[in-house]
């Protein structure tokens, strides 16, 4: 079995009165790309700030590189990399220039500075200063300061947010590459298709506690509905149920020569969201 | 040391690209060069009066000291820090692992030169002999550092640049009560109490000679205990105000 990497047994957390972290319990075993999925308010950037030390928990246990994250050290931070919802860079200063600067205090060469541009589709903008770029453009630049000393474990706070679909789709190849490397992913996004896309298990969050947690295709066989569409030539599509009738019906459909196709009616994991939780987005 | 030597690097550079540093480095100067001018009779009368002549190069750098460690220590630090809570970027380089510890090291650093560099400016202005150079860089530095501690203090607690230029005002005023001293020798008992203050007068000492002297001891003193003060706020009000961060 995989070594967790990262984990939470039984978190809570309150402000004040509220409670806004309930029981939360999971763990992620290296190499592989969590999903913590919600809507706005659900808890996703405070489960971020609990796992990077910018809060403290009131009760549970959380695991972080092995160890308690209250013992964990400046050197564990070091194979850690965090792009959150207020990461900026030096707006006087050039994409490229922030790169090298937080490759200088990482400790590791400007090497991988063209490499990352060049990934994040910024390769012509090294220069441009970060007070002249667009939203996707900082976005991207603070994404690529996260990654640029290679870290083990990546924490990434709505990612894609404000990005275009090209921009998008450059950030979830690089995702892949990251897995492929064996980089273990944090990330928090209300957008179901990216977590199908780019998650190995994710974990849905409503009103601070985890209301269902396992990969993308599990959580979708576990709430498909029991039942098919069938299209047919003259009666048109409709239903049937996965039972003895619904094989009938087929059966029939065929020997009527009426019978065009059967699809299966998984859910969607944002079906599965709304399921789970009763809300909507 | 390769994040302290980052962090250098960066303010350095940031100093001489943000507009509101460029003009609180060029203040200091362009007013030293003011009071030249405004003292120009008094110079005059100086080339054939020893006594007026020393007078007047006190006044001189009384003023190019205050306003080099007044305008540049309130100004680099409260505002650079302030700027970086405002956009984000102090948070941003504590989650890659830079302690604010070295972020305000690094600025109060940086702070230290600039002061140092205009203050050198400031006193080339003035025109007074270079036989007080050293001793005037000596206590610019030493002047430097209960101001430097102070503007730390109110950078982080300044929530943003707005809130900086009212929390930069008590550091430049306080700074600037010495300066007002040379023309108002009523208040010197006062301006002697302020954290420049000790140093002014020990400067003035050491021009005529009286450093090593009982005379110097209440400056010494003054300036000792508002470097133990800003030391003070400094570590109490440091990790709350970082970690409210």
């Amino acid at each position: 079995m995989t070594a967790s990497i990262l984990s939470m047994e039984a978190v809570s957390l309150s402000f004040k009165d509220k409670r806004v972290l309930d029981n939360l319990t999971f763990s992620i075993p290296r190499g592989q790309t969590f999903g913590f999925l919600g809507p706005s308010g659900a808890g996703k950037t405070t489960t971020i700030k609990l796992l990077t030390r910018q809060l403290v928990k009131d009760a549970g246990r959380i695991s972080l590189l092995g160890r308690p994250i209250e013992k964990a050290s400046p050197a564990d931070y070091e194979r850690i990399g965090i792009l959150s919802d207020t990461s900026a860079l030096y707006e006087r200063m050039s994409i490229a220039d922030n790169l090298r600067f937080y490759a200088r205090t990482r400790g590791v060469s400007h090497g991988r500075v063209p490499y990352l541009l060049e990934r994040m589709g910024l390769a012509d903008s090294g220069k441009t200063l970060i007070k002249n770029c667009s939203k996707g453009m900082r976005q991207r630049a603070a994404l690529a300061a996260a990654l640029v000393h290679q870290p083990e474990l990546l924490f990434l706070d709505e990612p894609t947010s404000g990005l275009d679909p090209a921009a998008r789709a450059e950030v979830h190849k690089m995702l892949g590459e990251l897995k492929e490397r064996g980089t273990t992913v944090f990330i928090t996004t209300h957008d179901m298709a990216e977590a199908d896309a780019v998650c190995d298990r994710v974990a849905i969050l409503n009103d601070g506690a985890i209301a269902a947690c396992d990969a993308p295709d599990d959580l979708k066989l576990r709430y498909a509905r029991n039942r098919v569409v069938i299209r047919t030539r003259t009666r048109g599509a409709f239903e049937a149920a996965k039972d003895a009738a619904g094989a009938a019906l087929v059966d029939e459909l065929i020997r009527a020569g009426e019978l065009v196709s059967i699809h299966s009616d998984e859910p969607n994991l944002e079906e599965v969201f709304l399921e789970v939780t009763g809300r909507e987005f | 040391m390769r994040k302290l030597g980052a962090l250098l690097d960066k303010d350095a550079r940031d100093l001489l690209k943000n507009p509101t540093m460029v003009v609180a480095v060029i203040m200091p100067v362009a007013l030293t060069l003011f009071y030249r001018f405004s003292f120009r009779d008094a110079l005059a009368a100086g080339e054939s009066d020893p006594a007026m002549r020393l007078l007047v190069d006190g006044i001189f750098l009384v003023i190019a000291l205050c306003m080099s460690v007044g305008v540049v220590g309130a100004t680099v630090l409260v505002y650079g820090i302030a700027e970086e809570k405002e956009k984000h970027t102090l948070r941003t380089l504590m989650l890659a692992n830079v302690s604010a510890g070295q972020v305000a090291l690094a600025k109060g650093l940086v702070s230290l030169a600039a002061i140092l560099v205009v203050a050198v400016a400031c006193f080339a202005l003035t025109g007074v002999s270079w036989q007080f150079f050293g001793g005037f860089i000596a206590f610019t530095a030493v002047g430097s550092a209960p101001i430097i501690l102070l503007g730390l203090v109110l950078g982080l607690a300044a929530r943003d640049q707005m809130t900086a230029g009212l929390y930069s005002m008590p550091i430049l005023v306080i700074s600037l009560v010495p300066l007002f001293t040379t023309f108002a020798p009523e208040a010197e008992f006062v301006a002697g109490l302020t954290p420049l203050g000790g140093v002014c007068d020990l400067l003035l000492l050491m021009m005529e000679g009286n450093l090593v002297s009982a005379d110097a001891l209440a400056p010494v003193a003054v300036t000792l205990a508002w470097t133990v003060a800003g030391a003070l706020a400094f570590k109490l009000l440091y990790r709350k105000l970082a970690q409210d961060n």
